[in-house]
Formats: structure tokens, sequence, C-alpha cells
């Protein structure tokens, strides 16, 4: 701090006083670095959210999505349902990866007593399958609300760290478990004490922060264009991922499940931004998909058709809000079209 | 390489645990290779440009030395390429965009002004640190170095790269130039100091954060909000830059290296000037010391001192990114220094508290034109009612709340507090582990989800 700032005596220590300093220095480090191990989160797991299966089956929905904010900021169920004429559901939860969408499929969409015709799963880039630890955020609550006792993903493969730095952490988060508290409010910019204090009511500020920072008060510039991420080729990733348990779940509810690629905001000039490696990923995942007949629709290539532009989007995978409506339409359009297709060809939908 | 990365961590122990078993030359060479790894850990081209103000700096200052009669010229020409470098690396897009419109605006022809040039982290500090030292051994202030090595290093030392403190060459060299033994207790101090400065910007930099990224991208925050935002950003880039500091200074300290203090509780300057004084110390130092007093300083009546602010904050404004907000930011602490002045010779008596409180809300405001670079929207919501009142109160009092510890700090860091922690080795060992140790424990429990890049790396 100011800190400390040094004495000058200390410059020229004696050996005697050295010795010394270093035996206060080892009991230092042995303090900090021993002592927060043996924290432990006061964390009690919460059970099994059965409202969120109740909640859903009362959409009896025929058409469920899953995803993301990317999904979030494409389509609108309730316009969807208007426009394709039947009842569908968004089961969209921001920030989430493959992990959390298995469960939701495992745990809430599979619990219904008529499960739906068809799933899409929305990703990016190579999203769907990330490695099983990767859940999208580090999130225990989300994950144990979606956990049935039973049922679960988690524990059924061996989660293997990419690289040296993960495997460190991996091994930090073991030592030190209270930095692993589930902390849903990290990223939102509400403190309840701060809250508490002006005396607001949690739905209040939470409306109060939807109105003020929501999607549709957003403004044009984004602060930064992410660009398209790669982890690994799909070969190396397969093996450890939730794909094959996705949709071999949706096959044992007799559901369709349908994979959607979505495209990451492309170049000025219109062209795809899109790496070679990620263009070879998704040529991989199709043959993989295509050879046991599950649907897989890459989205990268429909910006050549003019559907959406980088005008439309708010940063490099989100749309802005006011363009939501038009997705929802054209991937409507297009659903309407697959099906008219599936039905002249006399296949089930 | 970020000092809130796991790989600083790594690269730190490694460089710590090969450093103290090495003679002073192979301790520089050692610190040097860990400052090009620093460097061109995200792109190798970067580590060309450093290199390259390396060699300018050490030709520039050995020709000063062994041909006085011309040193005028060397010294001018190392001005002109590191400025000039400078000049094409971050303010050409700038320069090229405002003459654009400036022809656009008089209806002569406009042009692409789109230029795609990457901005290399850090090349405003040691741009200044590499000039200063020139203008040095030019002034007759430090001796021309020969030794190549040692001249890197001062220009590329890792701790202080890319956000400084922009150190002398009268104060880095000779401790460069001597063998560091190994001090326990300067490496006690130090890991208290890394600590308190990941502390600040993992707990309250980035917490504030949060809040101030979320209000400046709404698109109709109001006005109330607006202010809020500001407050918080005030706090934000502090604990942000401060805690960077403090990472560098702990991270120096380590390898037996002391670095210049660059702030000393700014939040509680009792005027205008007396800010500069605590804030970014290092930069306020430079500027006076090689812009304000070249330009006649205070000596030249009241008219021409106030001319010398206006230029040396225009010039600091600029300094910070290639914005106009950054020359306005710059501009309006000139005339808050010049009002002060003003009204100083009113012979009005203040209480500090009130002084001080006065001076808090007006740096405070000033900020908005830091962050905010477009006035259309400045102007927009500065003057909408807010429509959510209570929610900026709560936001604002978080903000406060997170504060909290760095007030505490301006409390225990006052004497009375200071000698009693210093009283003997046992009372240093208690304090710099309860410093660690509750930085550590704060950063497991209360860190942010995502940690933003530091502010200052942007410049």
């Amino acid at each position: 701090m100011s800190q400390p700032e040094r004495n000058k005596a200390t410059e020229s220590q004696t050996p005697s006083t050295t010795r010394r300093y270093a035996l206060l220095l080892i009991t230092m480090l042995l303090v900090v670095v021993l002592l927060p191990m043996a924290f432990r989160d006061r964390h009690i797991p919460i059970q099994f959210d059965q409202s969120a299966v109740d909640s859903f089956e009362a959409t009896e929905a025929n058409i469920v999505f899953l995803g993301n904010s990317l999904l979030d900021t494409r389509i609108d169920p309730d316009y969807l349902a208007e426009l394709i004429d039947t009842n569908v559901s968004s089961l969209a939860i921001d920030g989430t990866a493959a992990g959390i969408w298995y469960l939701q499929l495992a745990n809430v969409i599979a619990e219904a007593t008529n499960p739906p015709e068809q799933i899409y799963v929305f990703f990016h880039d190579d999203l769907l399958t990330r490695h099983v630890y990767f859940t999208g955020p580090k999130d225990r609550q989300l994950q144990e609300s979606l956990t049935h006792s039973n049922v679960s993903g988690y524990g059924l493969l061996p989660a293997r760290s990419e690289s040296v730095i993960d495997k460190i952490n991996s091994v930090l988060d073991k030592l030190y478990p209270i930095a692993n508290n589930s902390s849903t409010s990290r990223d939102n910019p509400l403190s309840s004490i701060g809250v508490n204090i002006v005396g607001m009511d949690e739905n209040r500020s939470s409306e109060a922060s939807d109105n003020i920072f929501g999607f549709a008060n957003k403004r044009d510039l984004a602060p930064t264009i992410q660009q398209p991420k790669y982890h690994g080729s799909f070969d190396s990733m397969i093996g450890e991922s939730f794909l094959p348990f996705m949709y071999e779940h949706a096959a044992a509810i007799g559901s369709e499940i349908v994979f959607v690629r979505v495209a990451v905001r492309p170049n000025d000039d219109g062209s795809p931004n899109e790496p070679n490696t990620l263009t070879n990923y998704s040529a991989d995942l199709r043959e993989f998909l295509e050879s046991r007949n599950i649907r897989y629709i890459d989205m990268t290539a429909h910006i050549d058709e003019g559907a959406i532009d980088a005008g439309m989007y708010y940063d490099g995978y989100h749309l802005k809000h006011r363009f939501r409506d038009h997705y929802t339409e054209f991937f409507a359009e297009w659903m309407l079209a697959e099906i008219e297709s599936d039905s002249r060809q006399g296949a089930t939908p | 390489m970020t000092f809130q990365s796991l790989e600083y961590a790594l690269l730190l122990i490694a460089v710590f645990s090969m450093y103290w078993f090495l003679s002073r030359r192979y301790q520089n060479v050692l610190l040097l290779a860990a400052s090009y790894v620093f460097y061109s850990y995200v792109d190798m081209r970067m580590a060309l440009l450093l290199g390259g103000y390396t060699l300018v700096s050490y030709f520039a200052a050995r020709r000063i030395s062994e041909d006085p009669a011309n040193s005028k010229r060397y010294v001018i020409g190392a001005a002109v390429v590191s400025l000039g470098t400078l000049a094409v690396f971050k303010y050409a897009g700038f320069f090229v965009e405002s003459t654009s419109v400036a022809l656009d605006s008089v209806g002569l022809a406009s042009f692409d002004s789109t230029l795609k040039i990457i901005l290399p982290i850090g090349i405003s500090f040691y741009t200044f640190q590499s000039l200063g030292y020139v203008i040095d051994v030019y002034k007759s202030r430090a001796d021309a170095r020969t030794n190549l090595i040692d001249t890197a290093l001062f220009i590329s030392f890792f701790p202080q790269l890319v956000a400084g403190p922009i150190e002398r060459a009268s104060r880095l060299f000779p401790q460069l130039e001597q063998r560091r033994t190994f001090n326990p207790e300067r490496t006690m101090s130090g890991l208290s100091l890394l600590s308190w400065g990941l502390f600040k910007k993992l707990v309250i930099a980035d917490n504030i954060g949060l809040i101030v990224d979320n209000i400046f991208s709404a698109n109709d925050p109001g006005s109330s909000m607006l202010w809020v935002g500001t407050l918080a950003f005030g706090i934000q880039i502090l604990t942000d830059f401060s805690g960077y500091t403090d990472i560098a200074r702990g991270s120096a300290r380590l390898f037996g290296i002391e670095l210049s203090l660059n702030f000393r509780h700014p939040w509680l300057a009792s005027s205008p000037a007396d800010f500069w004084r605590r804030w970014h110390i290092t930069l306020s130092e430079w500027l006076r010391d090689y812009v304000y007093i070249p330009l006649g300083g205070n000596k030249k009546g009241n008219r021409r001192t106030a001319i010398n602010l206006v230029m040396t904050f225009a010039l600091g404004g600029l300094w910070h990114g290639a914005a106009w907000n950054f020359v306005v930011w710059g501009l309006l602490h000139a005339a808050l220094i010049l009002v002060w002045r003003a009204a100083s010779t009113l012979n009005v008596r203040s209480h500090r508290i009130f002084s001080t409180t006065v001076t808090f809300f007006a740096i405070s405001a000033i900020w908005l034109a830091f962050r905010e670079g477009d006035i259309s929207y400045i102007a927009d919501n500065i003057v909408s009612t807010g429509l959510e009142n209570q929610l900026a109160s709560a936001l604002g009092i978080t903000a406060l709340l997170y504060s909290l510890p760095i007030w505490l700090h301006a409390l225990v860091d006052r004497r009375a507090f200071t000698d009693i922690w210093t009283r003997n080795d046992v009372s240093k060992t208690v304090a710099y582990t309860a410093i660690t140790f509750t930085s550590f424990i704060a950063i497991l429990i209360l860190r942010a989800e995502t940690s933003a890049e530091f502010i200052y790396f942007r410049f």
C-alpha cells in the first residue's frame, strides 16, 4: 500500500536480521497460501427447480428453442408461434453453453408429459462441442436448479482441461473452494445492498434495471466487436462434449433435434467473418450429424443471401433488438419452407 | 499479458525463482528477457518497436555524450523519431479523420479517413520514458549509459512497461546498475503491495466498471444516471490505474527495484493543483519538467503562465488518447486550476474538508469528458430527466460501498498508524500478512466475474 513505504533502514540488514525476516516471510506465505484453503463456502445445494418443468409444460410447446443470448436476440417465441401457427417456447438463458442446454433437455423438456416435436439448439462458432467442463457461466446455482437427482450429465465424462492454464485453474479451484461460491450477481451491476438501502424491492429493481440497461435501450455503438472463437478441431472435441448426450436424449423422448449454427457478424463487405478452421469444423459437424440423420443448419451461408447484414448486429454475435422480429420472420419462412419440403417428400417433420 | 492473468503469475514466479541466484549482469539479462516475453506475448511485432525505441535512445544518448558540440542535433533527432513514431501509431488516424471532417465541413473534398493502424500497448509510456532519458543526458541530469542491456531494461522493465510509472534515468538506472541482494522484508512488502493492487483492480474497479459500462452503454440513461456513472467512473479509473501501479511497484519490489510513487490519495486533494500532485505523479512531473518549465512555467507573468498551463494540459489530455474529448478533459483541468487560483486571490478562508469536497466533485464531474467522447450523447442525457432516480441512487450507493476500502486506506495510511505497524519486524510481518491475506480472500470471494483490461493499457 502507500504502502507501507519501505523503511530505509532495512536496505542494509544484518545476516541475523535477514534470517529472522526470512522466517517471517515463510510464515507469511504459509498463512496467505494455506489458510484460505480451509475456507469453504457455506453453499447449501439447491433443489431441482420443478417450477421450470411446470412452466414449460404449461406452454404445451410443439417447438422448443435452446440457447443463450444469441437466441434471445434472434427469436421471439410468441411472434414465431403466430407466424407458423403452433405453440413455441424458448428456454434461452444468457451466457449458457451446451452443458446447461443438455440439463434443460434432459431434466425439463424430457420431464414434460408431451415432449415437443422439435427442439432447436442455437449456438455460435464451436460452442456446441466445447468440453464438458465448460457450461458457460460458473453459476453453480443454475446448474443445481436444473439438475435432477437421478438424471445428470455431469460426472459422466472426465473433465479434461484444454491447456496448462486451464489445468492450473482447475487445481486452484479445488484448492480454494471458497472462490467457487455461486455468485449470480457477479455480472449484475446491481448490488442487493445498494438496492436495499434505497428501499427498492427486488422486482422493482429488476424492472428498473431492464428499462435502463435492457437490450432495447443499448446504444448502437458496440464497445467491441468480438471475433469468432475456435477451440480445436471437431474430432478433438466431440468425444468430450455434450452433443452425443443431447441427440440421444432427444431421440429417447421422440423429439427431433435440430442444431442451428448462427452466423457471427459478417465483414462490412458482407462476406462471412469465419476463419478456415471454423469452416472446416462446421463441415465436419455437418457430416457427423447428417450421417446420423440429424438436421444441421449453418446460418453463416445465409449471410450471402442478404437476409442479415453487419448493420443489424449489436456486436460480434448479438443482433440489435429492433431486428429481432426481422430474424424471427426470416427463420419462420425457413421453417415453413422446410415443413413444406418435408411434406412433399413424405418425411415426418 | 495482463497483470491479472495466471500467465503473469507464472512469469513472476519463474523469474523470481531464478533471479536471486544470478549475478547483477545476468539478473538484468533475465529481467530483460522476461520483459520481452511479457510484451510480445500477444504480438511479436511489438517487441521490434520496443527494440527500435531502445536503439534510438541508446545511440542518441551516447552521441550527445561523445559529441557535445552537436548534442542539440541528436536530442532533436531522437525527439523527432520517438514522437514521430508515437504520432504515426497513435495519432495518425485521429489527425486524418479530423482533417477529413474539417474539409468536409467547409465543402471541400473529404476522403476515406479510416486508417487501420494497431496501437501498440504502452507506447505513450515508454516513448516518454525513453525520451526523458535522452533529454536528461542532454541537460546533464543523467549520464549516457554504455551498457545496452541496462538501457534496454530501463526502457522495457516489464512491471512498468505498459502503464508506468514513468521512470527517470536518475532514479531507475542506479538501481539497475547495482547488484540486488535478496531482502525478505522487501519481498513481504512487495507481495502485500501487489495483492492490494490486485484487490483494487479485481474487486473495486471491475465491479464498479460493471455499473459504469452499463450506464454508458444505455441509449437513454438520463441525467441522474449519467452523473452516477461519472462519479462511479472516477472511482473506477482511480482504483484501476492505482491498482495497476501497485501491482507494478509490488512486482518490481520482488526483484529489489523500487519504482516511483504514482498516487498519493488523490481523492483527498484540497485543490485542483493539489490533485495533480497526487494523481499520476510521474506523468505530472514529466509534463512539468519537459513541457511546462521549458515553456517558461510561471516565471513570465500571469498571462503567460495561464497560456503555458493550458498548453501543458491540452498536451497531457492528448497524451491520454487520440480524441478530442481527451483534449477537452485536459483543458477543463487547466480551466479549473485557473479558476481556483483566481478564487484563491480573494482570500476567502475555507475549511480543508470543504475545499477537499469541492475538489472531489469538480474533478469527478470532469471525468465525464474523459469517459464519453460523444458530445451529443452527453448533451442529450445531461438535461433529460432520469426515469429511474431510485435505481440511480442504488447504483451510486453500490459504487460508494465498493470504494470504502480506499477511504479506509487513506485513513490508516496516516503517520500515527504507520508508526505502530513499522515498530518492529513482527508488527511489520503482521501488517504485510494481514494486507495480503485479506486482499487474497476478498479477491476469491468478491471479484467480478470478468475482469476488464486496465483502462490505461489503451494509452
